[in-house]
């Protein structure tokens, strides 16, 4: 006999407990489907299961015998779903409580339906179904209820949204785990006193749990206990839903149904929605970050959703919504331009484009360029005025829109893909083994050896910086992950803050080793491909602010470890390799932005008079302006009276080299950067001043400078040493 | 669009009519000279919410006005120890200003910023603006750098020469005044040269090959040189 906490109904198994539960208070628009194997256990058994605790869900699940599965249906049915063919969960349930009120909650309803209007919805879908409705409410408690399933919806929105409050690795593996309530309570109004209920004993991992909301009731205790699974992609939106949003809901069913299915549990529609809610509802987000978890949290978040929900209605984000949800259908009609782009790229890239490519950089360059592309010819093509008025286009940030939008019809189905191509190419290249040998190498050394002076993380702080890794890891949004990265940064911070008892912040000196001590403790391979992953796929434009230098320095840590030495040697040099790809990923980020000026510097001499260095003069020279020409922009400048005796020398390495008048100092200049790396300066001074010889004869005299002028230009360059 | 990134200029952009530039500033020096501190000072009063900023001095961006150009400063703090020197490139790349920190009081530490300068003119070319900072000189009596030689390689090198106490506060907010104005003016000074609608990407810059996406920044550049 078991039976919830505080409730006189008694149930032979849980699974009738179950059933009754999602038969009785449900609205559930999804089959759902039982674990098979808590199906035939009984108390003892399922106290084995509990002990399994997490690995319960990996294990293989037994097919089994001739029981059939144990399917509840529910809601409205007439989904082709198949249920038996896939195991795989698209879509859990959660069970909560709250005062009175048991709730169980598809997630994927909650998400579909995100705003107050499902609440209304809630009962007609009820009746829809034949098998429930009569047991609903015996007490009448309707509206505790709907409360608490706002609340459910809106924790799990806190959770996901709020940026600085550490969260347990529990919490974080919501997208995987959806978690039940243990403290199930009775919806009747009697209540007893009595052992714990049944699903709190399978709860091991509860223990593990941070202290939260200390809300009376509410008290949550995370477990990797799923309630029931609904098995199949849904194919098509329930017919029995009374109400067609205009919002971009119905996107997250037909997504499913049009792109590639993604395996991966980064496809539970919560996390998708969550994902999205964040983007679009900016403004509530960036609010609810803001908001500390703590028992009135949660009811400021309901108000919070709610809030959110009013400000879709009022027009400006539901602008922002019809953007992105015209995109995801331009993305998915493969007969319009966009459409047919996408998906010919995402096949192409899925059919393991990455063989094509020398390295990972240029297959990651190649995905980012055709986002770049497809979200250029978005912002700028009538496709998208279509759904929205140029005077919205103009208030929202229609670029990130559309971004945001891409990022899902193209990087959330070929995330595995390229995941796998990356590591692919770094275990050919050995990055992986060398991080692996050096991160076991680094991880035996003391805090003082690893120049560690602040306080490092401790055991539990390093589980929940890699639970937070997890997630930076399974995104597929490379703004999400950069959200992780900081808040895994920030989770840093606070362990050295602590140990520090919170002084001064801290700077780079102390950030850095730390950093370095978190990733050789950590899962530092998947670090790596996530830090490229980021690098390469983030808008360029988004890198300039404090996400772009965490990246820098996540990528300047980890090539700290790849090249790390044991010995006092230190690596003076970052590799060729490092530096390339630093820089392109730099130009990019400057390449794509419209007023990236620092472009076109190359435009500018600096020409110093008679010394290097000294009075200093910025001129504009485009490339292909003559010596000639600079020198009589010189002598303006200098005032010289005497223009015929000076020239300008390319001063560099204690040389001097005097340059012909029809060669172009522009182009000396980046072919004496591509040679040799360094920079000489421009010296406009007298022709003979200090020198051995004038008139040299148009060659290089200096062997030296072979190198730096090498076949270079149509010039005379006529060499002296100095 | 068009509007939203106008505000958020990159690297040296001006935006908005020649009004706004974002600026990069990076912070090299030996650890303990006092780079945090003094970075900390100048940002102190503002602190954003919306960045881990209160946790952290690594990365603090500041806002400031001068002579109606609006300028974002996004300060790149750079650990000092030896043994990351080699990962400087990665931070200072692309930095429109780079300031130079050593402690007066410690002669090793203005040999270091004398190596830095010389990789960065090594790198970068004249395209940035040093700054070089003899910081704590509430500890003028421990002075291990002459005033006469720090200025005088300051000025050797191109660079300007600040002396600063973070600890009390001196000289900061003129280093900083300082620096934006000169890296306003080599904006400036680039934006002419797009101005004169002379502006061709095609060659190389910094030592790389510009290959494959050089045909948007053609098109940008020449959209925003009205700018």
């Amino acid at each position: 006999m078991i039976y919830l906490e505080g409730s006189l109904l008694h149930f032979r198994d849980l699974l009738e407990l179950v059933s009754f539960h999602l038969v009785s208070r449900d609205i559930l628009p999804h089959l759902l489907r039982i674990p098979d194997a808590l199906r035939l256990l009984h108390k003892p058994e399922l106290d084995a299961v509990a002990a399994l605790g997490m690995k319960f869900w990996t294990m293989p699940l037994k097919p089994d015998d001739g029981l059939g599965s144990a399917e509840v249906e529910e809601g409205p049915v007439g989904l082709d779903g198949a249920p038996s063919k896939s195991r795989q969960a698209v879509c859990s349930v959660r069970i909560t409580s709250e005062d009175e009120a048991l709730c169980i909650i598809n997630p994927l309803f909650v998400s579909v339906h995100s705003d107050a209007s499902w609440l209304d919805l809630a009962s007609s879908l009820r009746r829809s179904s034949s098998t429930r409705g009569t047991l609903r409410f015996p007490n009448g408690l309707g509206t505790p209820q709907k409360s608490g399933s706002v609340k459910a919806a809106s924790r799990k929105q806190g959770a996901r949204g709020s940026l600085d409050h550490p969260e347990s690795p529990e919490e974080e593996e919501e997208e995987e785990m959806e978690k039940g309530d243990p403290l199930l309570r009775s919806t009747t109004a009697r209540r007893r006193p009595l052992h714990r209920s049944l699903a709190c004993s399978s709860l091991e991992a509860a223990s593990e749990e941070l202290p939260l909301s200390p809300d009376l009731h509410l008290k949550e205790i995370k477990s990797p206990h799923r309630v029931s699974w609904i098995e199949g992609i849904p194919t098509t939106p329930p017919p029995a839903w009374p109400l067609q949003k205009s919002s971009s809901e119905s996107s997250l069913l037909s997504e499913n149904i049009l792109l590639p299915p993604i395996p991966e549990l980064d496809s539970l529609s919560v996390s998708s929605v969550e994902d999205e809610t964040e983007g679009l509802l900016a403004a509530a987000a960036a609010q609810q970050k803001k908001q500390r978890r703590s028992s009135s949290a949660l009811s400021y978040k309901v108000f919070q959703r709610l809030s959110a929900v009013g400000s879709t209605l009022s027009g400006f984000l539901s602008a922002e919504r019809r953007v992105s949800k015209r995109v995801q259908e331009l993305a998915q009609e493969p007969s319009s331009y966009v459409g047919g782009l996408v998906q010919s790229f995402v096949g192409h890239i899925l059919r393991g484009a990455g063989k094509r490519h020398a390295t990972s950089t240029d297959l990651l360059q190649e995905i980012r360029q055709m986002i770049s592309n497809l979200k250029g010819y978005l912002c700028e093509s009538s496709e998208l005025h279509v759904v929205c008025e140029q005077s919205e286009a103009e208030e929202m940030d229609l670029g990130s829109v559309v971004e945001a939008a891409l990022y899902k019809c193209m990087l959330k189905p070929l995330r595995n893909s390229i995941y796998a191509q990356l590591h692919e190419f770094h275990a050919h290249n050995g990055t992986l083994d060398k991080l692996r040998e050096h991160q076991a190498t680094m991880r035996r050394q003391s805090l003082a050896e690893l120049g560690v002076t602040a306080g490092v993380p401790d055991a539990a702080a390093l589980e929940r910086i890699q639970a937070k890794l997890n997630l930076m890891h399974q995104a597929y949004s490379p703004k999400k992950k950069e959200a992780h990265m900081l808040k895994a940064c920030k989770m840093l911070y606070e362990a050295m803050n602590q140990a520090a008892g919170g002084t001064e912040p801290f700077g780079a000196d102390d950030f850095l080793p730390v950093l370095i001590y978190m990733l050789v403790n950590c899962d530092v391979v998947s670090v790596q491909l996530d830090v490229e992953y980021m690098m390469e796929l983030m808008d360029p434009s988004q890198l300039l602010g404090e996400g772009g230098y965490y990246l820098t320095t996540w990528f300047g840590a980890l090539f700290h470890i790849e090249n790390f030495q044991p010995a006092a040697t230190v690596t003076r040099q970052i590799s060729i390799e490092a530096q390339r790809s630093i820089h392109q990923w730099h130009r990019r980020r400057t390449i794509h932005h419209h007023h990236a000026n620092r472009r076109h510097s190359q435009n500018i001499l600096y020409v110093s008079f008679c010394e290097p260095f000294n009075n200093q003069k910025t001129i504009s020279v485009p490339p292909d302006m003559t010596t000639a020409s600079v020198c009589a922009v010189c002598a303006e400048k200098y005032g010289v009276s005497d223009p015929e005796s000076h020239g300008l020398f390319l001063v560099s390495h204690g040389s001097s080299l005097l340059l012909a008048g029809d060669s172009c100092p522009q182009r000396l200049r980046s072919e004496t950067l591509q040679t040799q790396g360094g920079l000489g300066s421009f010296v406009y001074k007298p022709k003979d001043k200090g020198l051995p010889a004038t008139a040299a004869p148009p060659s290089i005299s200096n062997p030296d400078r072979s190198t730096e002028v090498q076949e270079p230009l149509k010039s005379k360059d006529t060499g002296q040493p100095d | 669009m068009a509007a939203s990134a106008a505000t958020s200029g990159a690297g040296g952009g001006a935006a908005g009519g020649g009004r706004s530039f974002s600026f990069k500033v990076v912070l090299l020096g030996e650890g303990c000279v006092g780079k945090t501190s003094l970075v900390l000072r100048y940002c102190e009063n503002k602190f954003n919410d919306k960045h881990i900023t209160t946790l952290q001095a690594s990365f603090l961006t500041k806002k400031l006005n001068i002579g109606g150009k609006r300028v974002n400063l996004a300060i790149w703090d750079t650990a000092g120890q030896e043994r990351f020197h080699a990962l400087g490139p990665i931070y200072y790349r692309d930095s429109n200003g780079a300031i130079l920190v050593y402690d007066i009081t410690d002669e090793d530490s203005f040999q270091k910023v004398k190596n830095w300068v010389k990789e960065l003119r090594k790198m970068l070319g004249n395209e940035i603006c040093l700054c070089i900072v003899g910081n704590k000189i509430d500890l003028d009596k421990e002075r291990h750098v002459s005033i006469q030689e720090a200025e005088t390689y300051a000025e050797s090198v191109g660079a300007k020469h600040y002396h600063t106490s973070a600890k009390q506060n001196k000289g900061i907010e003129e280093l900083f005044l300082d620096l934006c104005k000169r890296m306003i003016e080599t904006a400036q000074v680039d934006e002419r040269a797009r101005g004169n609608g002379s502006s061709q990407s095609g060659t190389a810059r910094r030592g790389v090959q510009i290959i494959d996406d050089e045909p948007a920044a053609q098109t940008s550049g020449g959209c925003c040189s009205s700018g």
